[in-house]
Protein backbone atom coordinates (compact mmCIF):
# COMPACT_ATOMS: atom_id res chain seq x y z
CA UNK A 1 0.00 0.00 0.00
CA UNK A 2 3.14 2.43 0.92
CA UNK A 3 4.36 1.94 -2.79
CA UNK A 4 1.07 3.16 -4.23
CA UNK A 5 1.06 6.74 -3.04
CA UNK A 6 4.59 6.96 -4.90
CA UNK A 7 2.61 7.39 -8.46
CA UNK A 8 -0.51 9.58 -6.13
CA UNK A 9 -3.09 7.39 -6.01
CA UNK A 10 -3.41 6.13 -9.40
CA UNK A 11 -6.75 4.22 -8.76
CA UNK A 12 -8.63 7.14 -8.11
CA UNK A 13 -7.04 8.72 -11.42
CA UNK A 14 -7.63 6.38 -13.75
CA UNK A 15 -11.12 5.89 -12.83
CA UNK A 16 -11.88 10.04 -13.22
CA UNK A 17 -10.06 9.79 -16.44
CA UNK A 18 -10.15 6.20 -17.74
CA UNK A 19 -12.52 8.07 -20.63
CA UNK A 20 -10.15 8.94 -22.64
CA UNK A 21 -6.94 7.75 -24.03
CA UNK A 22 -3.58 8.67 -22.12
CA UNK A 23 -1.71 9.40 -25.32
CA UNK A 24 -3.18 9.73 -29.08
CA UNK A 25 -1.09 10.19 -31.67
CA UNK A 26 -2.60 11.35 -35.08
CA UNK A 27 -0.78 11.29 -38.57
CA UNK A 28 2.42 11.59 -37.38
CA UNK A 29 5.01 12.12 -39.80
CA UNK A 30 9.12 12.55 -39.39
CA UNK A 31 11.63 13.70 -42.36
CA UNK A 32 15.21 14.05 -41.32
CA UNK A 33 16.47 16.66 -43.93
CA UNK A 34 20.43 15.89 -44.55
CA UNK A 35 21.39 18.94 -46.89
CA UNK A 36 19.33 18.67 -50.02
CA UNK A 37 18.22 15.05 -49.14
CA UNK A 38 15.33 14.31 -47.61
CA UNK A 39 14.55 11.09 -45.75
CA UNK A 40 11.06 10.72 -44.83
CA UNK A 41 11.75 7.79 -41.68
CA UNK A 42 7.55 7.57 -40.25
CA UNK A 43 4.46 8.41 -42.32
CA UNK A 44 1.10 8.58 -41.29
CA UNK A 45 1.31 7.34 -37.84
CA UNK A 46 -2.08 7.19 -35.80
CA UNK A 47 -2.55 5.21 -32.63
CA UNK A 48 -3.63 5.16 -28.76
CA UNK A 49 -2.57 3.85 -25.59
CA UNK A 50 -4.91 3.84 -22.79
CA UNK A 51 -4.80 4.43 -19.61
CA UNK A 52 -2.72 1.62 -18.02
CA UNK A 53 -1.90 -0.26 -20.96
CA UNK A 54 1.71 -2.22 -21.67
CA UNK A 55 1.79 -1.54 -25.14
CA UNK A 56 4.80 -2.57 -27.27
CA UNK A 57 6.02 -1.14 -30.31
CA UNK A 58 7.68 -3.71 -32.61
CA UNK A 59 9.57 -3.91 -36.06
CA UNK A 60 13.09 -3.95 -37.19
CA UNK A 61 16.25 -2.37 -36.69
CA UNK A 62 16.41 0.65 -37.98
CA UNK A 63 12.48 0.89 -38.68
CA UNK A 64 12.24 4.51 -37.04
CA UNK A 65 10.74 3.01 -33.24
CA UNK A 66 13.21 4.86 -31.67
CA UNK A 67 11.97 8.25 -33.56
CA UNK A 68 9.17 7.55 -32.91
CA UNK A 69 9.45 7.53 -29.16
CA UNK A 70 11.58 10.24 -29.28
CA UNK A 71 8.79 12.22 -30.81
CA UNK A 72 6.59 10.85 -27.96
CA UNK A 73 9.05 11.57 -24.87
CA UNK A 74 9.28 15.53 -26.65
CA UNK A 75 12.80 15.30 -27.48
CA UNK A 76 12.20 14.94 -31.05
CA UNK A 77 9.73 17.72 -33.01
CA UNK A 78 7.56 15.26 -35.60
CA UNK A 79 7.31 17.08 -39.08
CA UNK A 80 3.55 16.61 -39.46
CA UNK A 81 1.04 15.29 -37.02
CA UNK A 82 0.00 15.68 -33.34
CA UNK A 83 0.59 14.23 -30.04
CA UNK A 84 -1.43 14.19 -26.88
CA UNK A 85 -0.30 13.55 -24.04
CA UNK A 86 -3.40 13.32 -21.09
CA UNK A 87 -4.94 15.25 -23.70
CA UNK A 88 -2.03 18.06 -23.96
CA UNK A 89 0.24 18.52 -27.03
CA UNK A 90 3.55 17.56 -26.73
CA UNK A 91 6.15 20.14 -27.63
CA UNK A 92 8.66 19.54 -25.13
CA UNK A 93 9.12 17.01 -22.70
CA UNK A 94 6.06 16.55 -20.64
CA UNK A 95 5.99 16.04 -16.94
CA UNK A 96 4.10 12.96 -16.49
CA UNK A 97 6.00 11.29 -18.60
CA UNK A 98 9.56 9.14 -17.58
CA UNK A 99 11.79 7.92 -19.85
CA UNK A 100 14.35 4.44 -19.47
CA UNK A 101 17.32 4.43 -21.95
CA UNK A 102 18.27 1.49 -23.92
CA UNK A 103 22.13 2.17 -22.89
CA UNK A 104 21.97 2.39 -19.32
CA UNK A 105 25.51 3.51 -18.80
CA UNK A 106 25.36 6.25 -20.82
CA UNK A 107 21.99 7.51 -19.06
CA UNK A 108 23.18 6.86 -15.68
CA UNK A 109 26.00 9.96 -14.35
CA UNK A 110 28.94 8.13 -13.24
CA UNK A 111 30.04 11.09 -10.96
CA UNK A 112 26.97 10.57 -9.27
CA UNK A 113 26.03 7.17 -6.44
CA UNK A 114 22.90 5.26 -7.27
CA UNK A 115 20.47 7.08 -4.86
CA UNK A 116 22.46 10.10 -6.43
CA UNK A 117 20.79 9.58 -9.82
CA UNK A 118 17.63 8.68 -8.63
CA UNK A 119 16.79 11.86 -6.42
CA UNK A 120 18.76 13.31 -9.62
CA UNK A 121 15.34 14.79 -11.38
CA UNK A 122 13.42 14.87 -7.80
CA UNK A 123 15.87 17.57 -6.82
CA UNK A 124 14.93 19.47 -9.94
CA UNK A 125 11.57 19.48 -9.16
CA UNK A 126 12.27 20.92 -5.56
CA UNK A 127 11.83 18.66 -3.20
CA UNK A 128 13.06 18.55 0.14
CA UNK A 129 16.10 16.72 0.46
CA UNK A 130 14.13 14.09 2.86
CA UNK A 131 11.64 13.50 0.59
CA UNK A 132 14.03 13.08 -2.34
CA UNK A 133 15.93 10.41 -0.47
CA UNK A 134 12.31 8.41 1.11
CA UNK A 135 11.32 8.52 -2.69
CA UNK A 136 15.05 7.20 -3.73
CA UNK A 137 14.48 4.73 -1.28
CA UNK A 138 11.17 3.40 -1.79
CA UNK A 139 12.07 3.19 -5.89
CA UNK A 140 14.95 1.65 -5.32
CA UNK A 141 12.75 -0.94 -3.01
CA UNK A 142 10.72 -1.46 -5.11
CA UNK A 143 13.56 -2.88 -7.92
CA UNK A 144 15.48 -4.29 -5.14
CA UNK A 145 18.60 -2.55 -5.56
CA UNK A 146 18.33 -0.98 -1.33
CA UNK A 147 21.69 -2.60 -0.67
CA UNK A 148 23.39 -0.92 -4.09
CA UNK A 149 22.22 2.82 -3.26
CA UNK A 150 26.09 4.09 -2.11
CA UNK A 151 27.42 2.44 -4.94
CA UNK A 152 28.35 4.21 -8.48
CA UNK A 153 26.36 2.89 -11.37
CA UNK A 154 29.83 1.58 -12.84
CA UNK A 155 30.07 -0.89 -9.72
CA UNK A 156 27.01 -3.25 -11.02
CA UNK A 157 26.60 -5.29 -13.20
CA UNK A 158 24.50 -4.47 -16.54
CA UNK A 159 20.65 -5.65 -15.03
CA UNK A 160 21.83 -3.76 -11.76
CA UNK A 161 22.21 -0.62 -14.01
CA UNK A 162 19.31 -0.47 -15.77
CA UNK A 163 17.27 -1.46 -12.77
CA UNK A 164 19.14 1.90 -11.25
CA UNK A 165 17.56 3.36 -14.26
CA UNK A 166 13.96 2.03 -14.22
CA UNK A 167 13.96 2.96 -10.33
CA UNK A 168 14.72 6.93 -11.83
CA UNK A 169 11.91 6.65 -13.54
CA UNK A 170 9.66 5.10 -11.19
CA UNK A 171 10.57 7.64 -8.40
CA UNK A 172 9.52 10.57 -11.30
CA UNK A 173 6.06 9.16 -10.44
CA UNK A 174 5.35 8.97 -14.02
CA UNK A 175 1.94 8.31 -15.39
CA UNK A 176 3.41 6.90 -18.41
CA UNK A 177 6.58 5.07 -19.12
CA UNK A 178 8.69 5.16 -22.16
CA UNK A 179 11.12 2.55 -22.88
CA UNK A 180 13.30 2.20 -25.56
CA UNK A 181 14.60 -1.22 -26.10
CA UNK A 182 15.59 -1.12 -22.41
CA UNK A 183 16.96 -4.90 -22.12
CA UNK A 184 18.71 -4.79 -25.71
CA UNK A 185 22.43 -4.77 -24.00
CA UNK A 186 21.80 -7.85 -21.31
CA UNK A 187 22.51 -11.34 -21.25
CA UNK A 188 19.32 -13.70 -21.73
CA UNK A 189 18.71 -14.63 -18.17
CA UNK A 190 19.41 -10.97 -17.07
CA UNK A 191 16.93 -10.18 -19.75
CA UNK A 192 13.71 -12.14 -18.80
CA UNK A 193 14.60 -11.33 -14.74
CA UNK A 194 14.05 -7.25 -15.84
CA UNK A 195 10.66 -8.69 -18.40
CA UNK A 196 9.65 -9.66 -15.15
CA UNK A 197 10.37 -6.97 -12.87
CA UNK A 198 8.89 -4.68 -15.35
CA UNK A 199 5.42 -6.62 -15.33
CA UNK A 200 5.80 -6.34 -11.33
CA UNK A 201 6.43 -2.60 -11.21
CA UNK A 202 4.07 -1.84 -13.61
CA UNK A 203 1.43 -3.86 -11.23
CA UNK A 204 2.30 -2.49 -8.55
CA UNK A 205 2.45 1.41 -9.76
CA UNK A 206 -0.76 1.02 -12.26
CA UNK A 207 1.27 2.90 -14.73
CA UNK A 208 0.81 3.16 -18.49
CA UNK A 209 3.76 1.41 -20.25
CA UNK A 210 5.13 1.95 -23.94
CA UNK A 211 8.06 0.10 -24.61
CA UNK A 212 10.09 -0.48 -28.06
CA UNK A 213 11.84 -3.64 -29.00
CA UNK A 214 12.96 -5.68 -31.89
CA UNK A 215 12.20 -8.81 -30.21
CA UNK A 216 9.07 -10.42 -31.05
CA UNK A 217 8.91 -12.79 -28.37
CA UNK A 218 9.72 -9.72 -26.02
CA UNK A 219 7.03 -7.82 -27.46
CA UNK A 220 4.45 -10.69 -27.06
CA UNK A 221 5.28 -11.85 -23.56
CA UNK A 222 4.90 -8.11 -22.24
CA UNK A 223 2.80 -6.58 -24.00
CA UNK A 224 -1.67 -6.01 -23.62
CA UNK A 225 -1.57 -4.53 -27.24
CA UNK A 226 1.42 -4.78 -29.90
CA UNK A 227 1.88 -2.37 -32.85
CA UNK A 228 3.91 -3.85 -35.68
CA UNK A 229 5.61 -1.00 -37.58
CA UNK A 230 6.72 -2.08 -41.03
CA UNK A 231 7.07 -0.27 -44.74
CA UNK A 232 9.42 2.29 -46.07
CA UNK A 233 8.53 5.24 -44.67
CA UNK A 234 7.21 3.62 -41.65
CA UNK A 235 3.86 3.20 -40.32
CA UNK A 236 2.30 0.93 -38.12
CA UNK A 237 1.24 -2.50 -39.79
CA UNK A 238 -1.16 -4.20 -37.69
CA UNK A 239 -2.27 -4.00 -34.40
CA UNK A 240 -2.84 -7.38 -32.27
CA UNK A 241 -4.39 -7.64 -28.61
CA UNK A 242 -2.53 -9.90 -27.02
CA UNK A 243 -5.34 -12.07 -25.13
CA UNK A 244 -2.62 -13.80 -22.98
CA UNK A 245 -3.86 -14.65 -19.50
CA UNK A 246 -1.83 -12.34 -16.48
CA UNK A 247 0.18 -12.47 -14.34
CA UNK A 248 2.68 -13.77 -17.51
CA UNK A 249 5.23 -16.44 -16.80
CA UNK A 250 8.66 -16.83 -18.35
CA UNK A 251 8.13 -20.48 -18.74
CA UNK A 252 3.74 -21.41 -18.75
CA UNK A 253 3.00 -18.11 -20.64
CA UNK A 254 5.55 -18.71 -23.61
CA UNK A 255 4.04 -22.79 -23.77
CA UNK A 256 0.75 -21.45 -24.46
CA UNK A 257 -0.39 -22.39 -28.31
CA UNK A 258 -1.92 -18.79 -28.12
CA UNK A 259 1.35 -17.18 -27.59
CA UNK A 260 3.23 -19.48 -30.66
CA UNK A 261 0.35 -18.68 -32.67
CA UNK A 262 0.65 -14.42 -31.67
CA UNK A 263 4.24 -14.23 -32.05
CA UNK A 264 4.19 -16.43 -35.54
CA UNK A 265 1.31 -13.83 -36.32
CA UNK A 266 3.91 -11.38 -35.78
CA UNK A 267 6.92 -12.87 -37.48
CA UNK A 268 4.95 -13.06 -40.36
CA UNK A 269 4.24 -9.51 -40.86
CA UNK A 270 7.90 -8.93 -40.62
CA UNK A 271 9.17 -11.15 -42.66
CA UNK A 272 6.71 -10.12 -45.32
CA UNK A 273 7.46 -6.55 -44.65
CA UNK A 274 11.12 -7.21 -45.14
CA UNK A 275 10.33 -9.12 -48.41
CA UNK A 276 8.38 -6.03 -49.50
CA UNK A 277 11.27 -3.69 -49.07
CA UNK A 278 14.01 -5.75 -50.53
CA UNK A 279 15.78 -6.21 -47.67
CA UNK B 1 41.72 -16.59 7.02
CA UNK B 2 45.22 -17.74 5.64
CA UNK B 3 44.12 -16.91 2.07
CA UNK B 4 43.18 -13.27 2.90
CA UNK B 5 46.57 -12.97 5.12
CA UNK B 6 48.82 -14.25 1.80
CA UNK B 7 46.42 -11.78 -0.34
CA UNK B 8 47.39 -9.02 2.32
CA UNK B 9 51.46 -10.03 2.17
CA UNK B 10 51.58 -9.34 -1.15
CA UNK B 11 49.68 -6.61 -1.75
CA UNK B 12 51.74 -5.08 0.95
CA UNK B 13 55.05 -6.40 -0.77
CA UNK B 14 53.79 -5.33 -3.78
CA UNK B 15 53.59 -1.70 -2.44
CA UNK B 16 57.04 -1.50 -0.80
CA UNK B 17 58.40 -2.52 -3.85
CA UNK B 18 56.89 0.14 -6.02
CA UNK B 19 57.55 2.87 -3.69
CA UNK B 20 61.36 1.29 -3.95
CA UNK B 21 61.65 1.84 -7.52
CA UNK B 22 60.06 5.20 -7.61
CA UNK B 23 62.75 6.11 -4.89
CA UNK B 24 66.00 4.14 -6.66
CA UNK B 25 67.14 6.52 -9.74
CA UNK B 26 66.57 9.94 -7.60
CA UNK B 27 68.48 8.54 -4.78
CA UNK B 28 71.23 7.29 -7.01
CA UNK B 29 71.53 10.43 -8.96
CA UNK B 30 71.40 12.34 -6.06
CA UNK B 31 74.59 10.24 -4.48
CA UNK B 32 76.39 9.79 -7.52
CA UNK B 33 76.18 13.91 -7.50
CA UNK B 34 77.12 14.12 -4.28
CA UNK B 35 80.60 11.66 -5.05
CA UNK B 36 81.40 13.72 -8.26
CA UNK B 37 81.27 16.87 -7.27
CA UNK B 38 82.75 16.40 -3.83
CA UNK B 39 86.27 17.50 -4.74
CA UNK B 40 85.27 19.69 -7.17
CA UNK B 41 86.67 23.15 -7.37
CA UNK B 42 84.68 24.20 -11.21
CA UNK B 43 83.34 27.65 -9.80
CA UNK B 44 80.36 26.82 -11.97
CA UNK B 45 79.76 23.21 -10.12
CA UNK B 46 80.27 23.45 -6.61
CA UNK B 47 80.08 20.33 -4.55
CA UNK B 48 76.44 19.04 -3.59
CA UNK B 49 77.23 19.96 -0.30
CA UNK B 50 77.95 22.94 -0.67
CA UNK B 51 74.31 23.61 -2.50
CA UNK B 52 73.17 21.99 -0.03
CA UNK B 53 74.25 24.15 2.95
CA UNK B 54 73.20 27.16 0.71
CA UNK B 55 70.11 25.28 0.43
CA UNK B 56 69.44 25.35 4.29
CA UNK B 57 70.72 28.48 5.19
CA UNK B 58 68.54 30.20 2.73
CA UNK B 59 65.29 28.17 1.83
CA UNK B 60 64.79 26.40 5.66
CA UNK B 61 63.88 28.71 6.50
CA UNK B 62 65.75 31.74 6.28
CA UNK B 63 63.71 33.44 3.07
CA UNK B 64 61.25 30.93 3.06
CA UNK B 65 58.63 33.21 4.11
CA UNK B 66 60.34 36.15 2.12
CA UNK B 67 60.55 34.78 -1.15
CA UNK B 68 58.77 31.55 -2.11
CA UNK B 69 55.85 32.28 0.00
CA UNK B 70 54.75 35.05 -2.28
CA UNK B 71 55.66 33.69 -5.39
CA UNK B 72 53.48 30.34 -3.95
CA UNK B 73 50.66 32.70 -2.98
CA UNK B 74 51.07 35.22 -6.21
CA UNK B 75 50.81 31.33 -8.66
CA UNK B 76 47.92 30.02 -6.34
CA UNK B 77 45.45 33.25 -7.17
CA UNK B 78 46.51 33.42 -10.78
CA UNK B 79 45.44 29.76 -11.52
CA UNK B 80 42.31 30.25 -9.28
CA UNK B 81 41.67 33.16 -11.82
CA UNK B 82 42.24 31.39 -14.79
CA UNK B 83 40.32 28.25 -13.87
CA UNK B 84 37.19 30.19 -12.61
CA UNK B 85 37.14 32.70 -16.34
CA UNK B 86 38.13 29.38 -18.06
CA UNK B 87 36.15 27.28 -16.86
CA UNK B 88 32.65 29.52 -17.02
CA UNK B 89 33.86 30.99 -20.56
CA UNK B 90 34.76 27.72 -21.63
CA UNK B 91 31.14 26.06 -20.81
CA UNK B 92 29.67 29.27 -22.76
CA UNK B 93 31.57 28.63 -25.78
CA UNK B 94 31.18 25.04 -25.53
CA UNK B 95 27.13 25.54 -25.46
CA UNK B 96 26.40 28.41 -27.87
CA UNK B 97 28.32 27.63 -30.97
CA UNK B 98 27.49 30.17 -32.46
CA UNK B 99 29.03 32.23 -29.90
CA UNK B 100 32.49 30.12 -30.22
CA UNK B 101 32.02 30.58 -34.00
CA UNK B 102 32.91 34.12 -32.78
CA UNK B 103 35.35 34.38 -30.44
CA UNK B 104 37.60 30.87 -30.95
CA UNK B 105 39.56 32.36 -33.51
CA UNK B 106 40.33 35.33 -31.52
CA UNK B 107 41.25 32.69 -29.10
CA UNK B 108 43.63 31.04 -30.81
CA UNK B 109 45.53 34.32 -31.96
CA UNK B 110 45.93 35.32 -28.12
CA UNK B 111 46.71 31.68 -26.90
CA UNK B 112 49.88 32.23 -29.86
CA UNK B 113 50.87 35.03 -27.75
CA UNK B 114 53.30 33.17 -24.67
CA UNK B 115 52.24 35.36 -21.56
CA UNK B 116 55.77 35.55 -21.16
CA UNK B 117 55.99 37.91 -24.22
CA UNK B 118 53.44 40.39 -22.59
CA UNK B 119 56.02 40.86 -19.60
CA UNK B 120 57.11 44.33 -20.73
CA UNK B 121 53.88 45.51 -21.16
CA UNK B 122 52.77 44.58 -17.82
CA UNK B 123 56.06 45.94 -16.37
CA UNK B 124 54.90 49.30 -18.20
CA UNK B 125 50.92 48.85 -17.55
CA UNK B 126 51.09 47.39 -13.41
CA UNK B 127 54.50 47.89 -12.48
CA UNK B 128 56.31 44.90 -10.29
CA UNK B 129 54.11 44.17 -7.76
CA UNK B 130 51.90 40.98 -7.01
CA UNK B 131 49.47 42.50 -9.59
CA UNK B 132 51.45 42.28 -12.88
CA UNK B 133 52.28 38.47 -12.05
CA UNK B 134 48.98 37.57 -11.17
CA UNK B 135 48.00 38.76 -14.45
CA UNK B 136 50.21 37.82 -15.84
CA UNK B 137 49.97 33.83 -14.82
CA UNK B 138 45.78 34.31 -15.20
CA UNK B 139 46.73 35.16 -18.65
CA UNK B 140 49.19 32.46 -19.36
CA UNK B 141 47.33 29.83 -17.97
CA UNK B 142 43.64 31.03 -18.80
CA UNK B 143 43.95 29.24 -22.30
CA UNK B 144 44.51 25.62 -21.58
CA UNK B 145 41.93 25.85 -18.96
CA UNK B 146 39.71 27.25 -21.68
CA UNK B 147 39.96 25.25 -24.35
CA UNK B 148 39.77 22.39 -22.84
CA UNK B 149 36.19 23.16 -20.98
CA UNK B 150 35.09 23.82 -24.33
CA UNK B 151 36.16 20.57 -26.09
CA UNK B 152 34.70 18.92 -22.41
CA UNK B 153 31.68 20.58 -22.56
CA UNK B 154 31.22 20.11 -26.38
CA UNK B 155 32.15 16.09 -25.87
CA UNK B 156 29.35 15.64 -23.46
CA UNK B 157 27.52 12.26 -24.06
CA UNK B 158 24.14 13.35 -25.96
CA UNK B 159 21.79 10.57 -24.11
CA UNK B 160 23.30 12.45 -20.58
CA UNK B 161 21.70 16.03 -22.14
CA UNK B 162 18.67 13.96 -22.97
CA UNK B 163 17.92 12.52 -19.47
CA UNK B 164 18.90 16.01 -18.39
CA UNK B 165 15.62 17.30 -20.83
CA UNK B 166 13.14 14.50 -20.49
CA UNK B 167 13.44 14.85 -16.96
CA UNK B 168 13.18 18.01 -17.36
CA UNK B 169 16.11 19.37 -15.04
CA UNK B 170 15.91 22.79 -14.08
CA UNK B 171 18.81 24.85 -16.10
CA UNK B 172 21.73 24.70 -12.81
CA UNK B 173 21.36 21.23 -12.42
CA UNK B 174 21.79 20.34 -16.23
CA UNK B 175 24.83 23.04 -15.80
CA UNK B 176 26.54 21.76 -12.49
CA UNK B 177 25.39 18.11 -12.51
CA UNK B 178 25.39 17.22 -15.62
CA UNK B 179 27.32 18.78 -18.21
CA UNK B 180 30.36 20.59 -15.50
CA UNK B 181 31.08 16.75 -14.24
CA UNK B 182 31.02 15.16 -17.87
CA UNK B 183 33.44 17.52 -18.82
CA UNK B 184 35.68 17.59 -15.47
CA UNK B 185 38.25 15.28 -16.74
CA UNK B 186 39.36 17.17 -19.80
CA UNK B 187 38.87 20.57 -17.61
CA UNK B 188 41.35 19.30 -15.24
CA UNK B 189 43.76 18.08 -17.82
CA UNK B 190 43.42 21.63 -18.71
CA UNK B 191 44.70 22.90 -15.68
CA UNK B 192 47.42 20.17 -15.60
CA UNK B 193 48.49 22.23 -17.98
CA UNK B 194 47.82 25.41 -16.85
CA UNK B 195 49.98 25.02 -13.90
CA UNK B 196 53.01 23.93 -15.34
CA UNK B 197 52.77 26.94 -17.56
CA UNK B 198 51.88 28.40 -14.13
CA UNK B 199 55.29 27.91 -12.69
CA UNK B 200 57.33 29.28 -15.61
CA UNK B 201 55.38 32.51 -15.73
CA UNK B 202 55.75 33.02 -12.48
CA UNK B 203 59.85 32.58 -11.74
CA UNK B 204 60.28 34.51 -15.37
CA UNK B 205 58.05 37.80 -14.23
CA UNK B 206 60.05 37.57 -11.00
CA UNK B 207 63.94 37.18 -12.56
CA UNK B 208 62.71 40.21 -14.63
CA UNK B 209 60.95 42.56 -13.06
CA UNK B 210 60.35 41.89 -9.15
CA UNK B 211 62.29 42.46 -5.45
CA UNK B 212 61.30 39.02 -4.18
CA UNK B 213 60.27 35.21 -5.26
CA UNK B 214 62.47 32.32 -6.49
CA UNK B 215 63.36 33.44 -9.69
CA UNK B 216 64.39 36.92 -7.69
CA UNK B 217 66.46 35.12 -5.44
CA UNK B 218 67.75 32.58 -8.10
CA UNK B 219 69.01 35.17 -10.64
CA UNK B 220 70.22 37.68 -8.12
CA UNK B 221 72.93 34.83 -6.52
CA UNK B 222 73.73 34.30 -10.09
CA UNK B 223 74.91 38.33 -10.61
CA UNK B 224 76.54 38.34 -7.29
CA UNK B 225 78.30 34.88 -8.15
CA UNK B 226 77.03 33.04 -5.37
CA UNK B 227 76.62 30.06 -7.71
CA UNK B 228 76.45 27.62 -4.83
CA UNK B 229 72.98 30.13 -3.66
CA UNK B 230 72.03 29.77 -7.12
CA UNK B 231 71.90 26.04 -7.63
CA UNK B 232 70.13 25.91 -4.37
CA UNK B 233 67.39 28.10 -5.84
CA UNK B 234 66.95 26.07 -8.38
CA UNK B 235 66.76 23.02 -6.00
CA UNK B 236 63.95 24.58 -4.75
CA UNK B 237 62.18 25.33 -7.48
CA UNK B 238 62.52 21.29 -8.61
CA UNK B 239 61.07 20.69 -5.26
CA UNK B 240 58.30 22.63 -4.99
CA UNK B 241 57.57 21.57 -8.57
CA UNK B 242 57.66 18.15 -7.41
CA UNK B 243 55.32 18.73 -4.50
CA UNK B 244 53.00 21.24 -6.22
CA UNK B 245 52.32 18.10 -8.93
CA UNK B 246 51.79 15.60 -6.28
CA UNK B 247 49.06 17.96 -4.70
CA UNK B 248 47.88 18.35 -7.64
CA UNK B 249 47.47 14.61 -8.01
CA UNK B 250 45.25 14.41 -5.38
CA UNK B 251 43.21 16.95 -5.70
CA UNK B 252 42.89 14.78 -9.47
CA UNK B 253 42.17 12.14 -7.45
CA UNK B 254 39.47 12.83 -5.56
CA UNK B 255 37.91 14.56 -8.41
CA UNK B 256 37.66 12.12 -10.70
CA UNK B 257 37.70 8.89 -8.62
CA UNK B 258 34.63 8.37 -10.83
CA UNK B 259 36.35 8.86 -13.65
CA UNK B 260 39.28 6.33 -12.69
CA UNK B 261 36.75 3.70 -11.68
CA UNK B 262 34.41 3.93 -14.59
CA UNK B 263 37.17 3.08 -16.68
CA UNK B 264 38.89 0.44 -14.90
CA UNK B 265 35.61 -1.16 -14.81
CA UNK B 266 35.43 -0.70 -18.77
CA UNK B 267 38.53 -2.53 -18.95
CA UNK B 268 37.97 -5.57 -16.95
Amino acid sequence: MAKANIVGDPLIETAAQSSRPILEISDLSKTYRVGDEHNQVLVGISLQVSRGEFVCIVGPSGAGKSTLLRCIAGLLAPSSGTILLDAQPVHDPPPKLAVVFQDYSRSLMPWMSVASNVMLPLRSRGYARSEQVRRADEALAAVGLTAARSRYPWQLSGGMQQRVAIARALAYEPEAMLMDEPFASVDAQTRSDLEDLILRVRDTFGMTVLLVTHDIDESVYLADRVFVMGGSPTSVSEQITVDLPSPRDQVSTKLLPRFSELRAHVMTLIREDRVNRGV
Amino acid sequence: MAFSATVRGRGLSHRLLSVLAEVALPVIAIALWWVLSANSTSLYFPPLSKIMAAFQRIWLFGHFDSDAVPSLENLAVGLLIATAVGVAVGMLLGLLPILSDAVLPTVEFLRAVPGVALLPAALLLLGIGPEMKISLIAYGTVWPVLLNTVDGVRGVDPVAVEVGASYRLRRPDRLFRIILPAASPQIVAGMRSALSIGITVIIFSEMVGSTDGIGFQILSAQRNFAVADMWAGIVMLGVLGYVLNIGFRGLENRLLRWHRGMRNSAGS
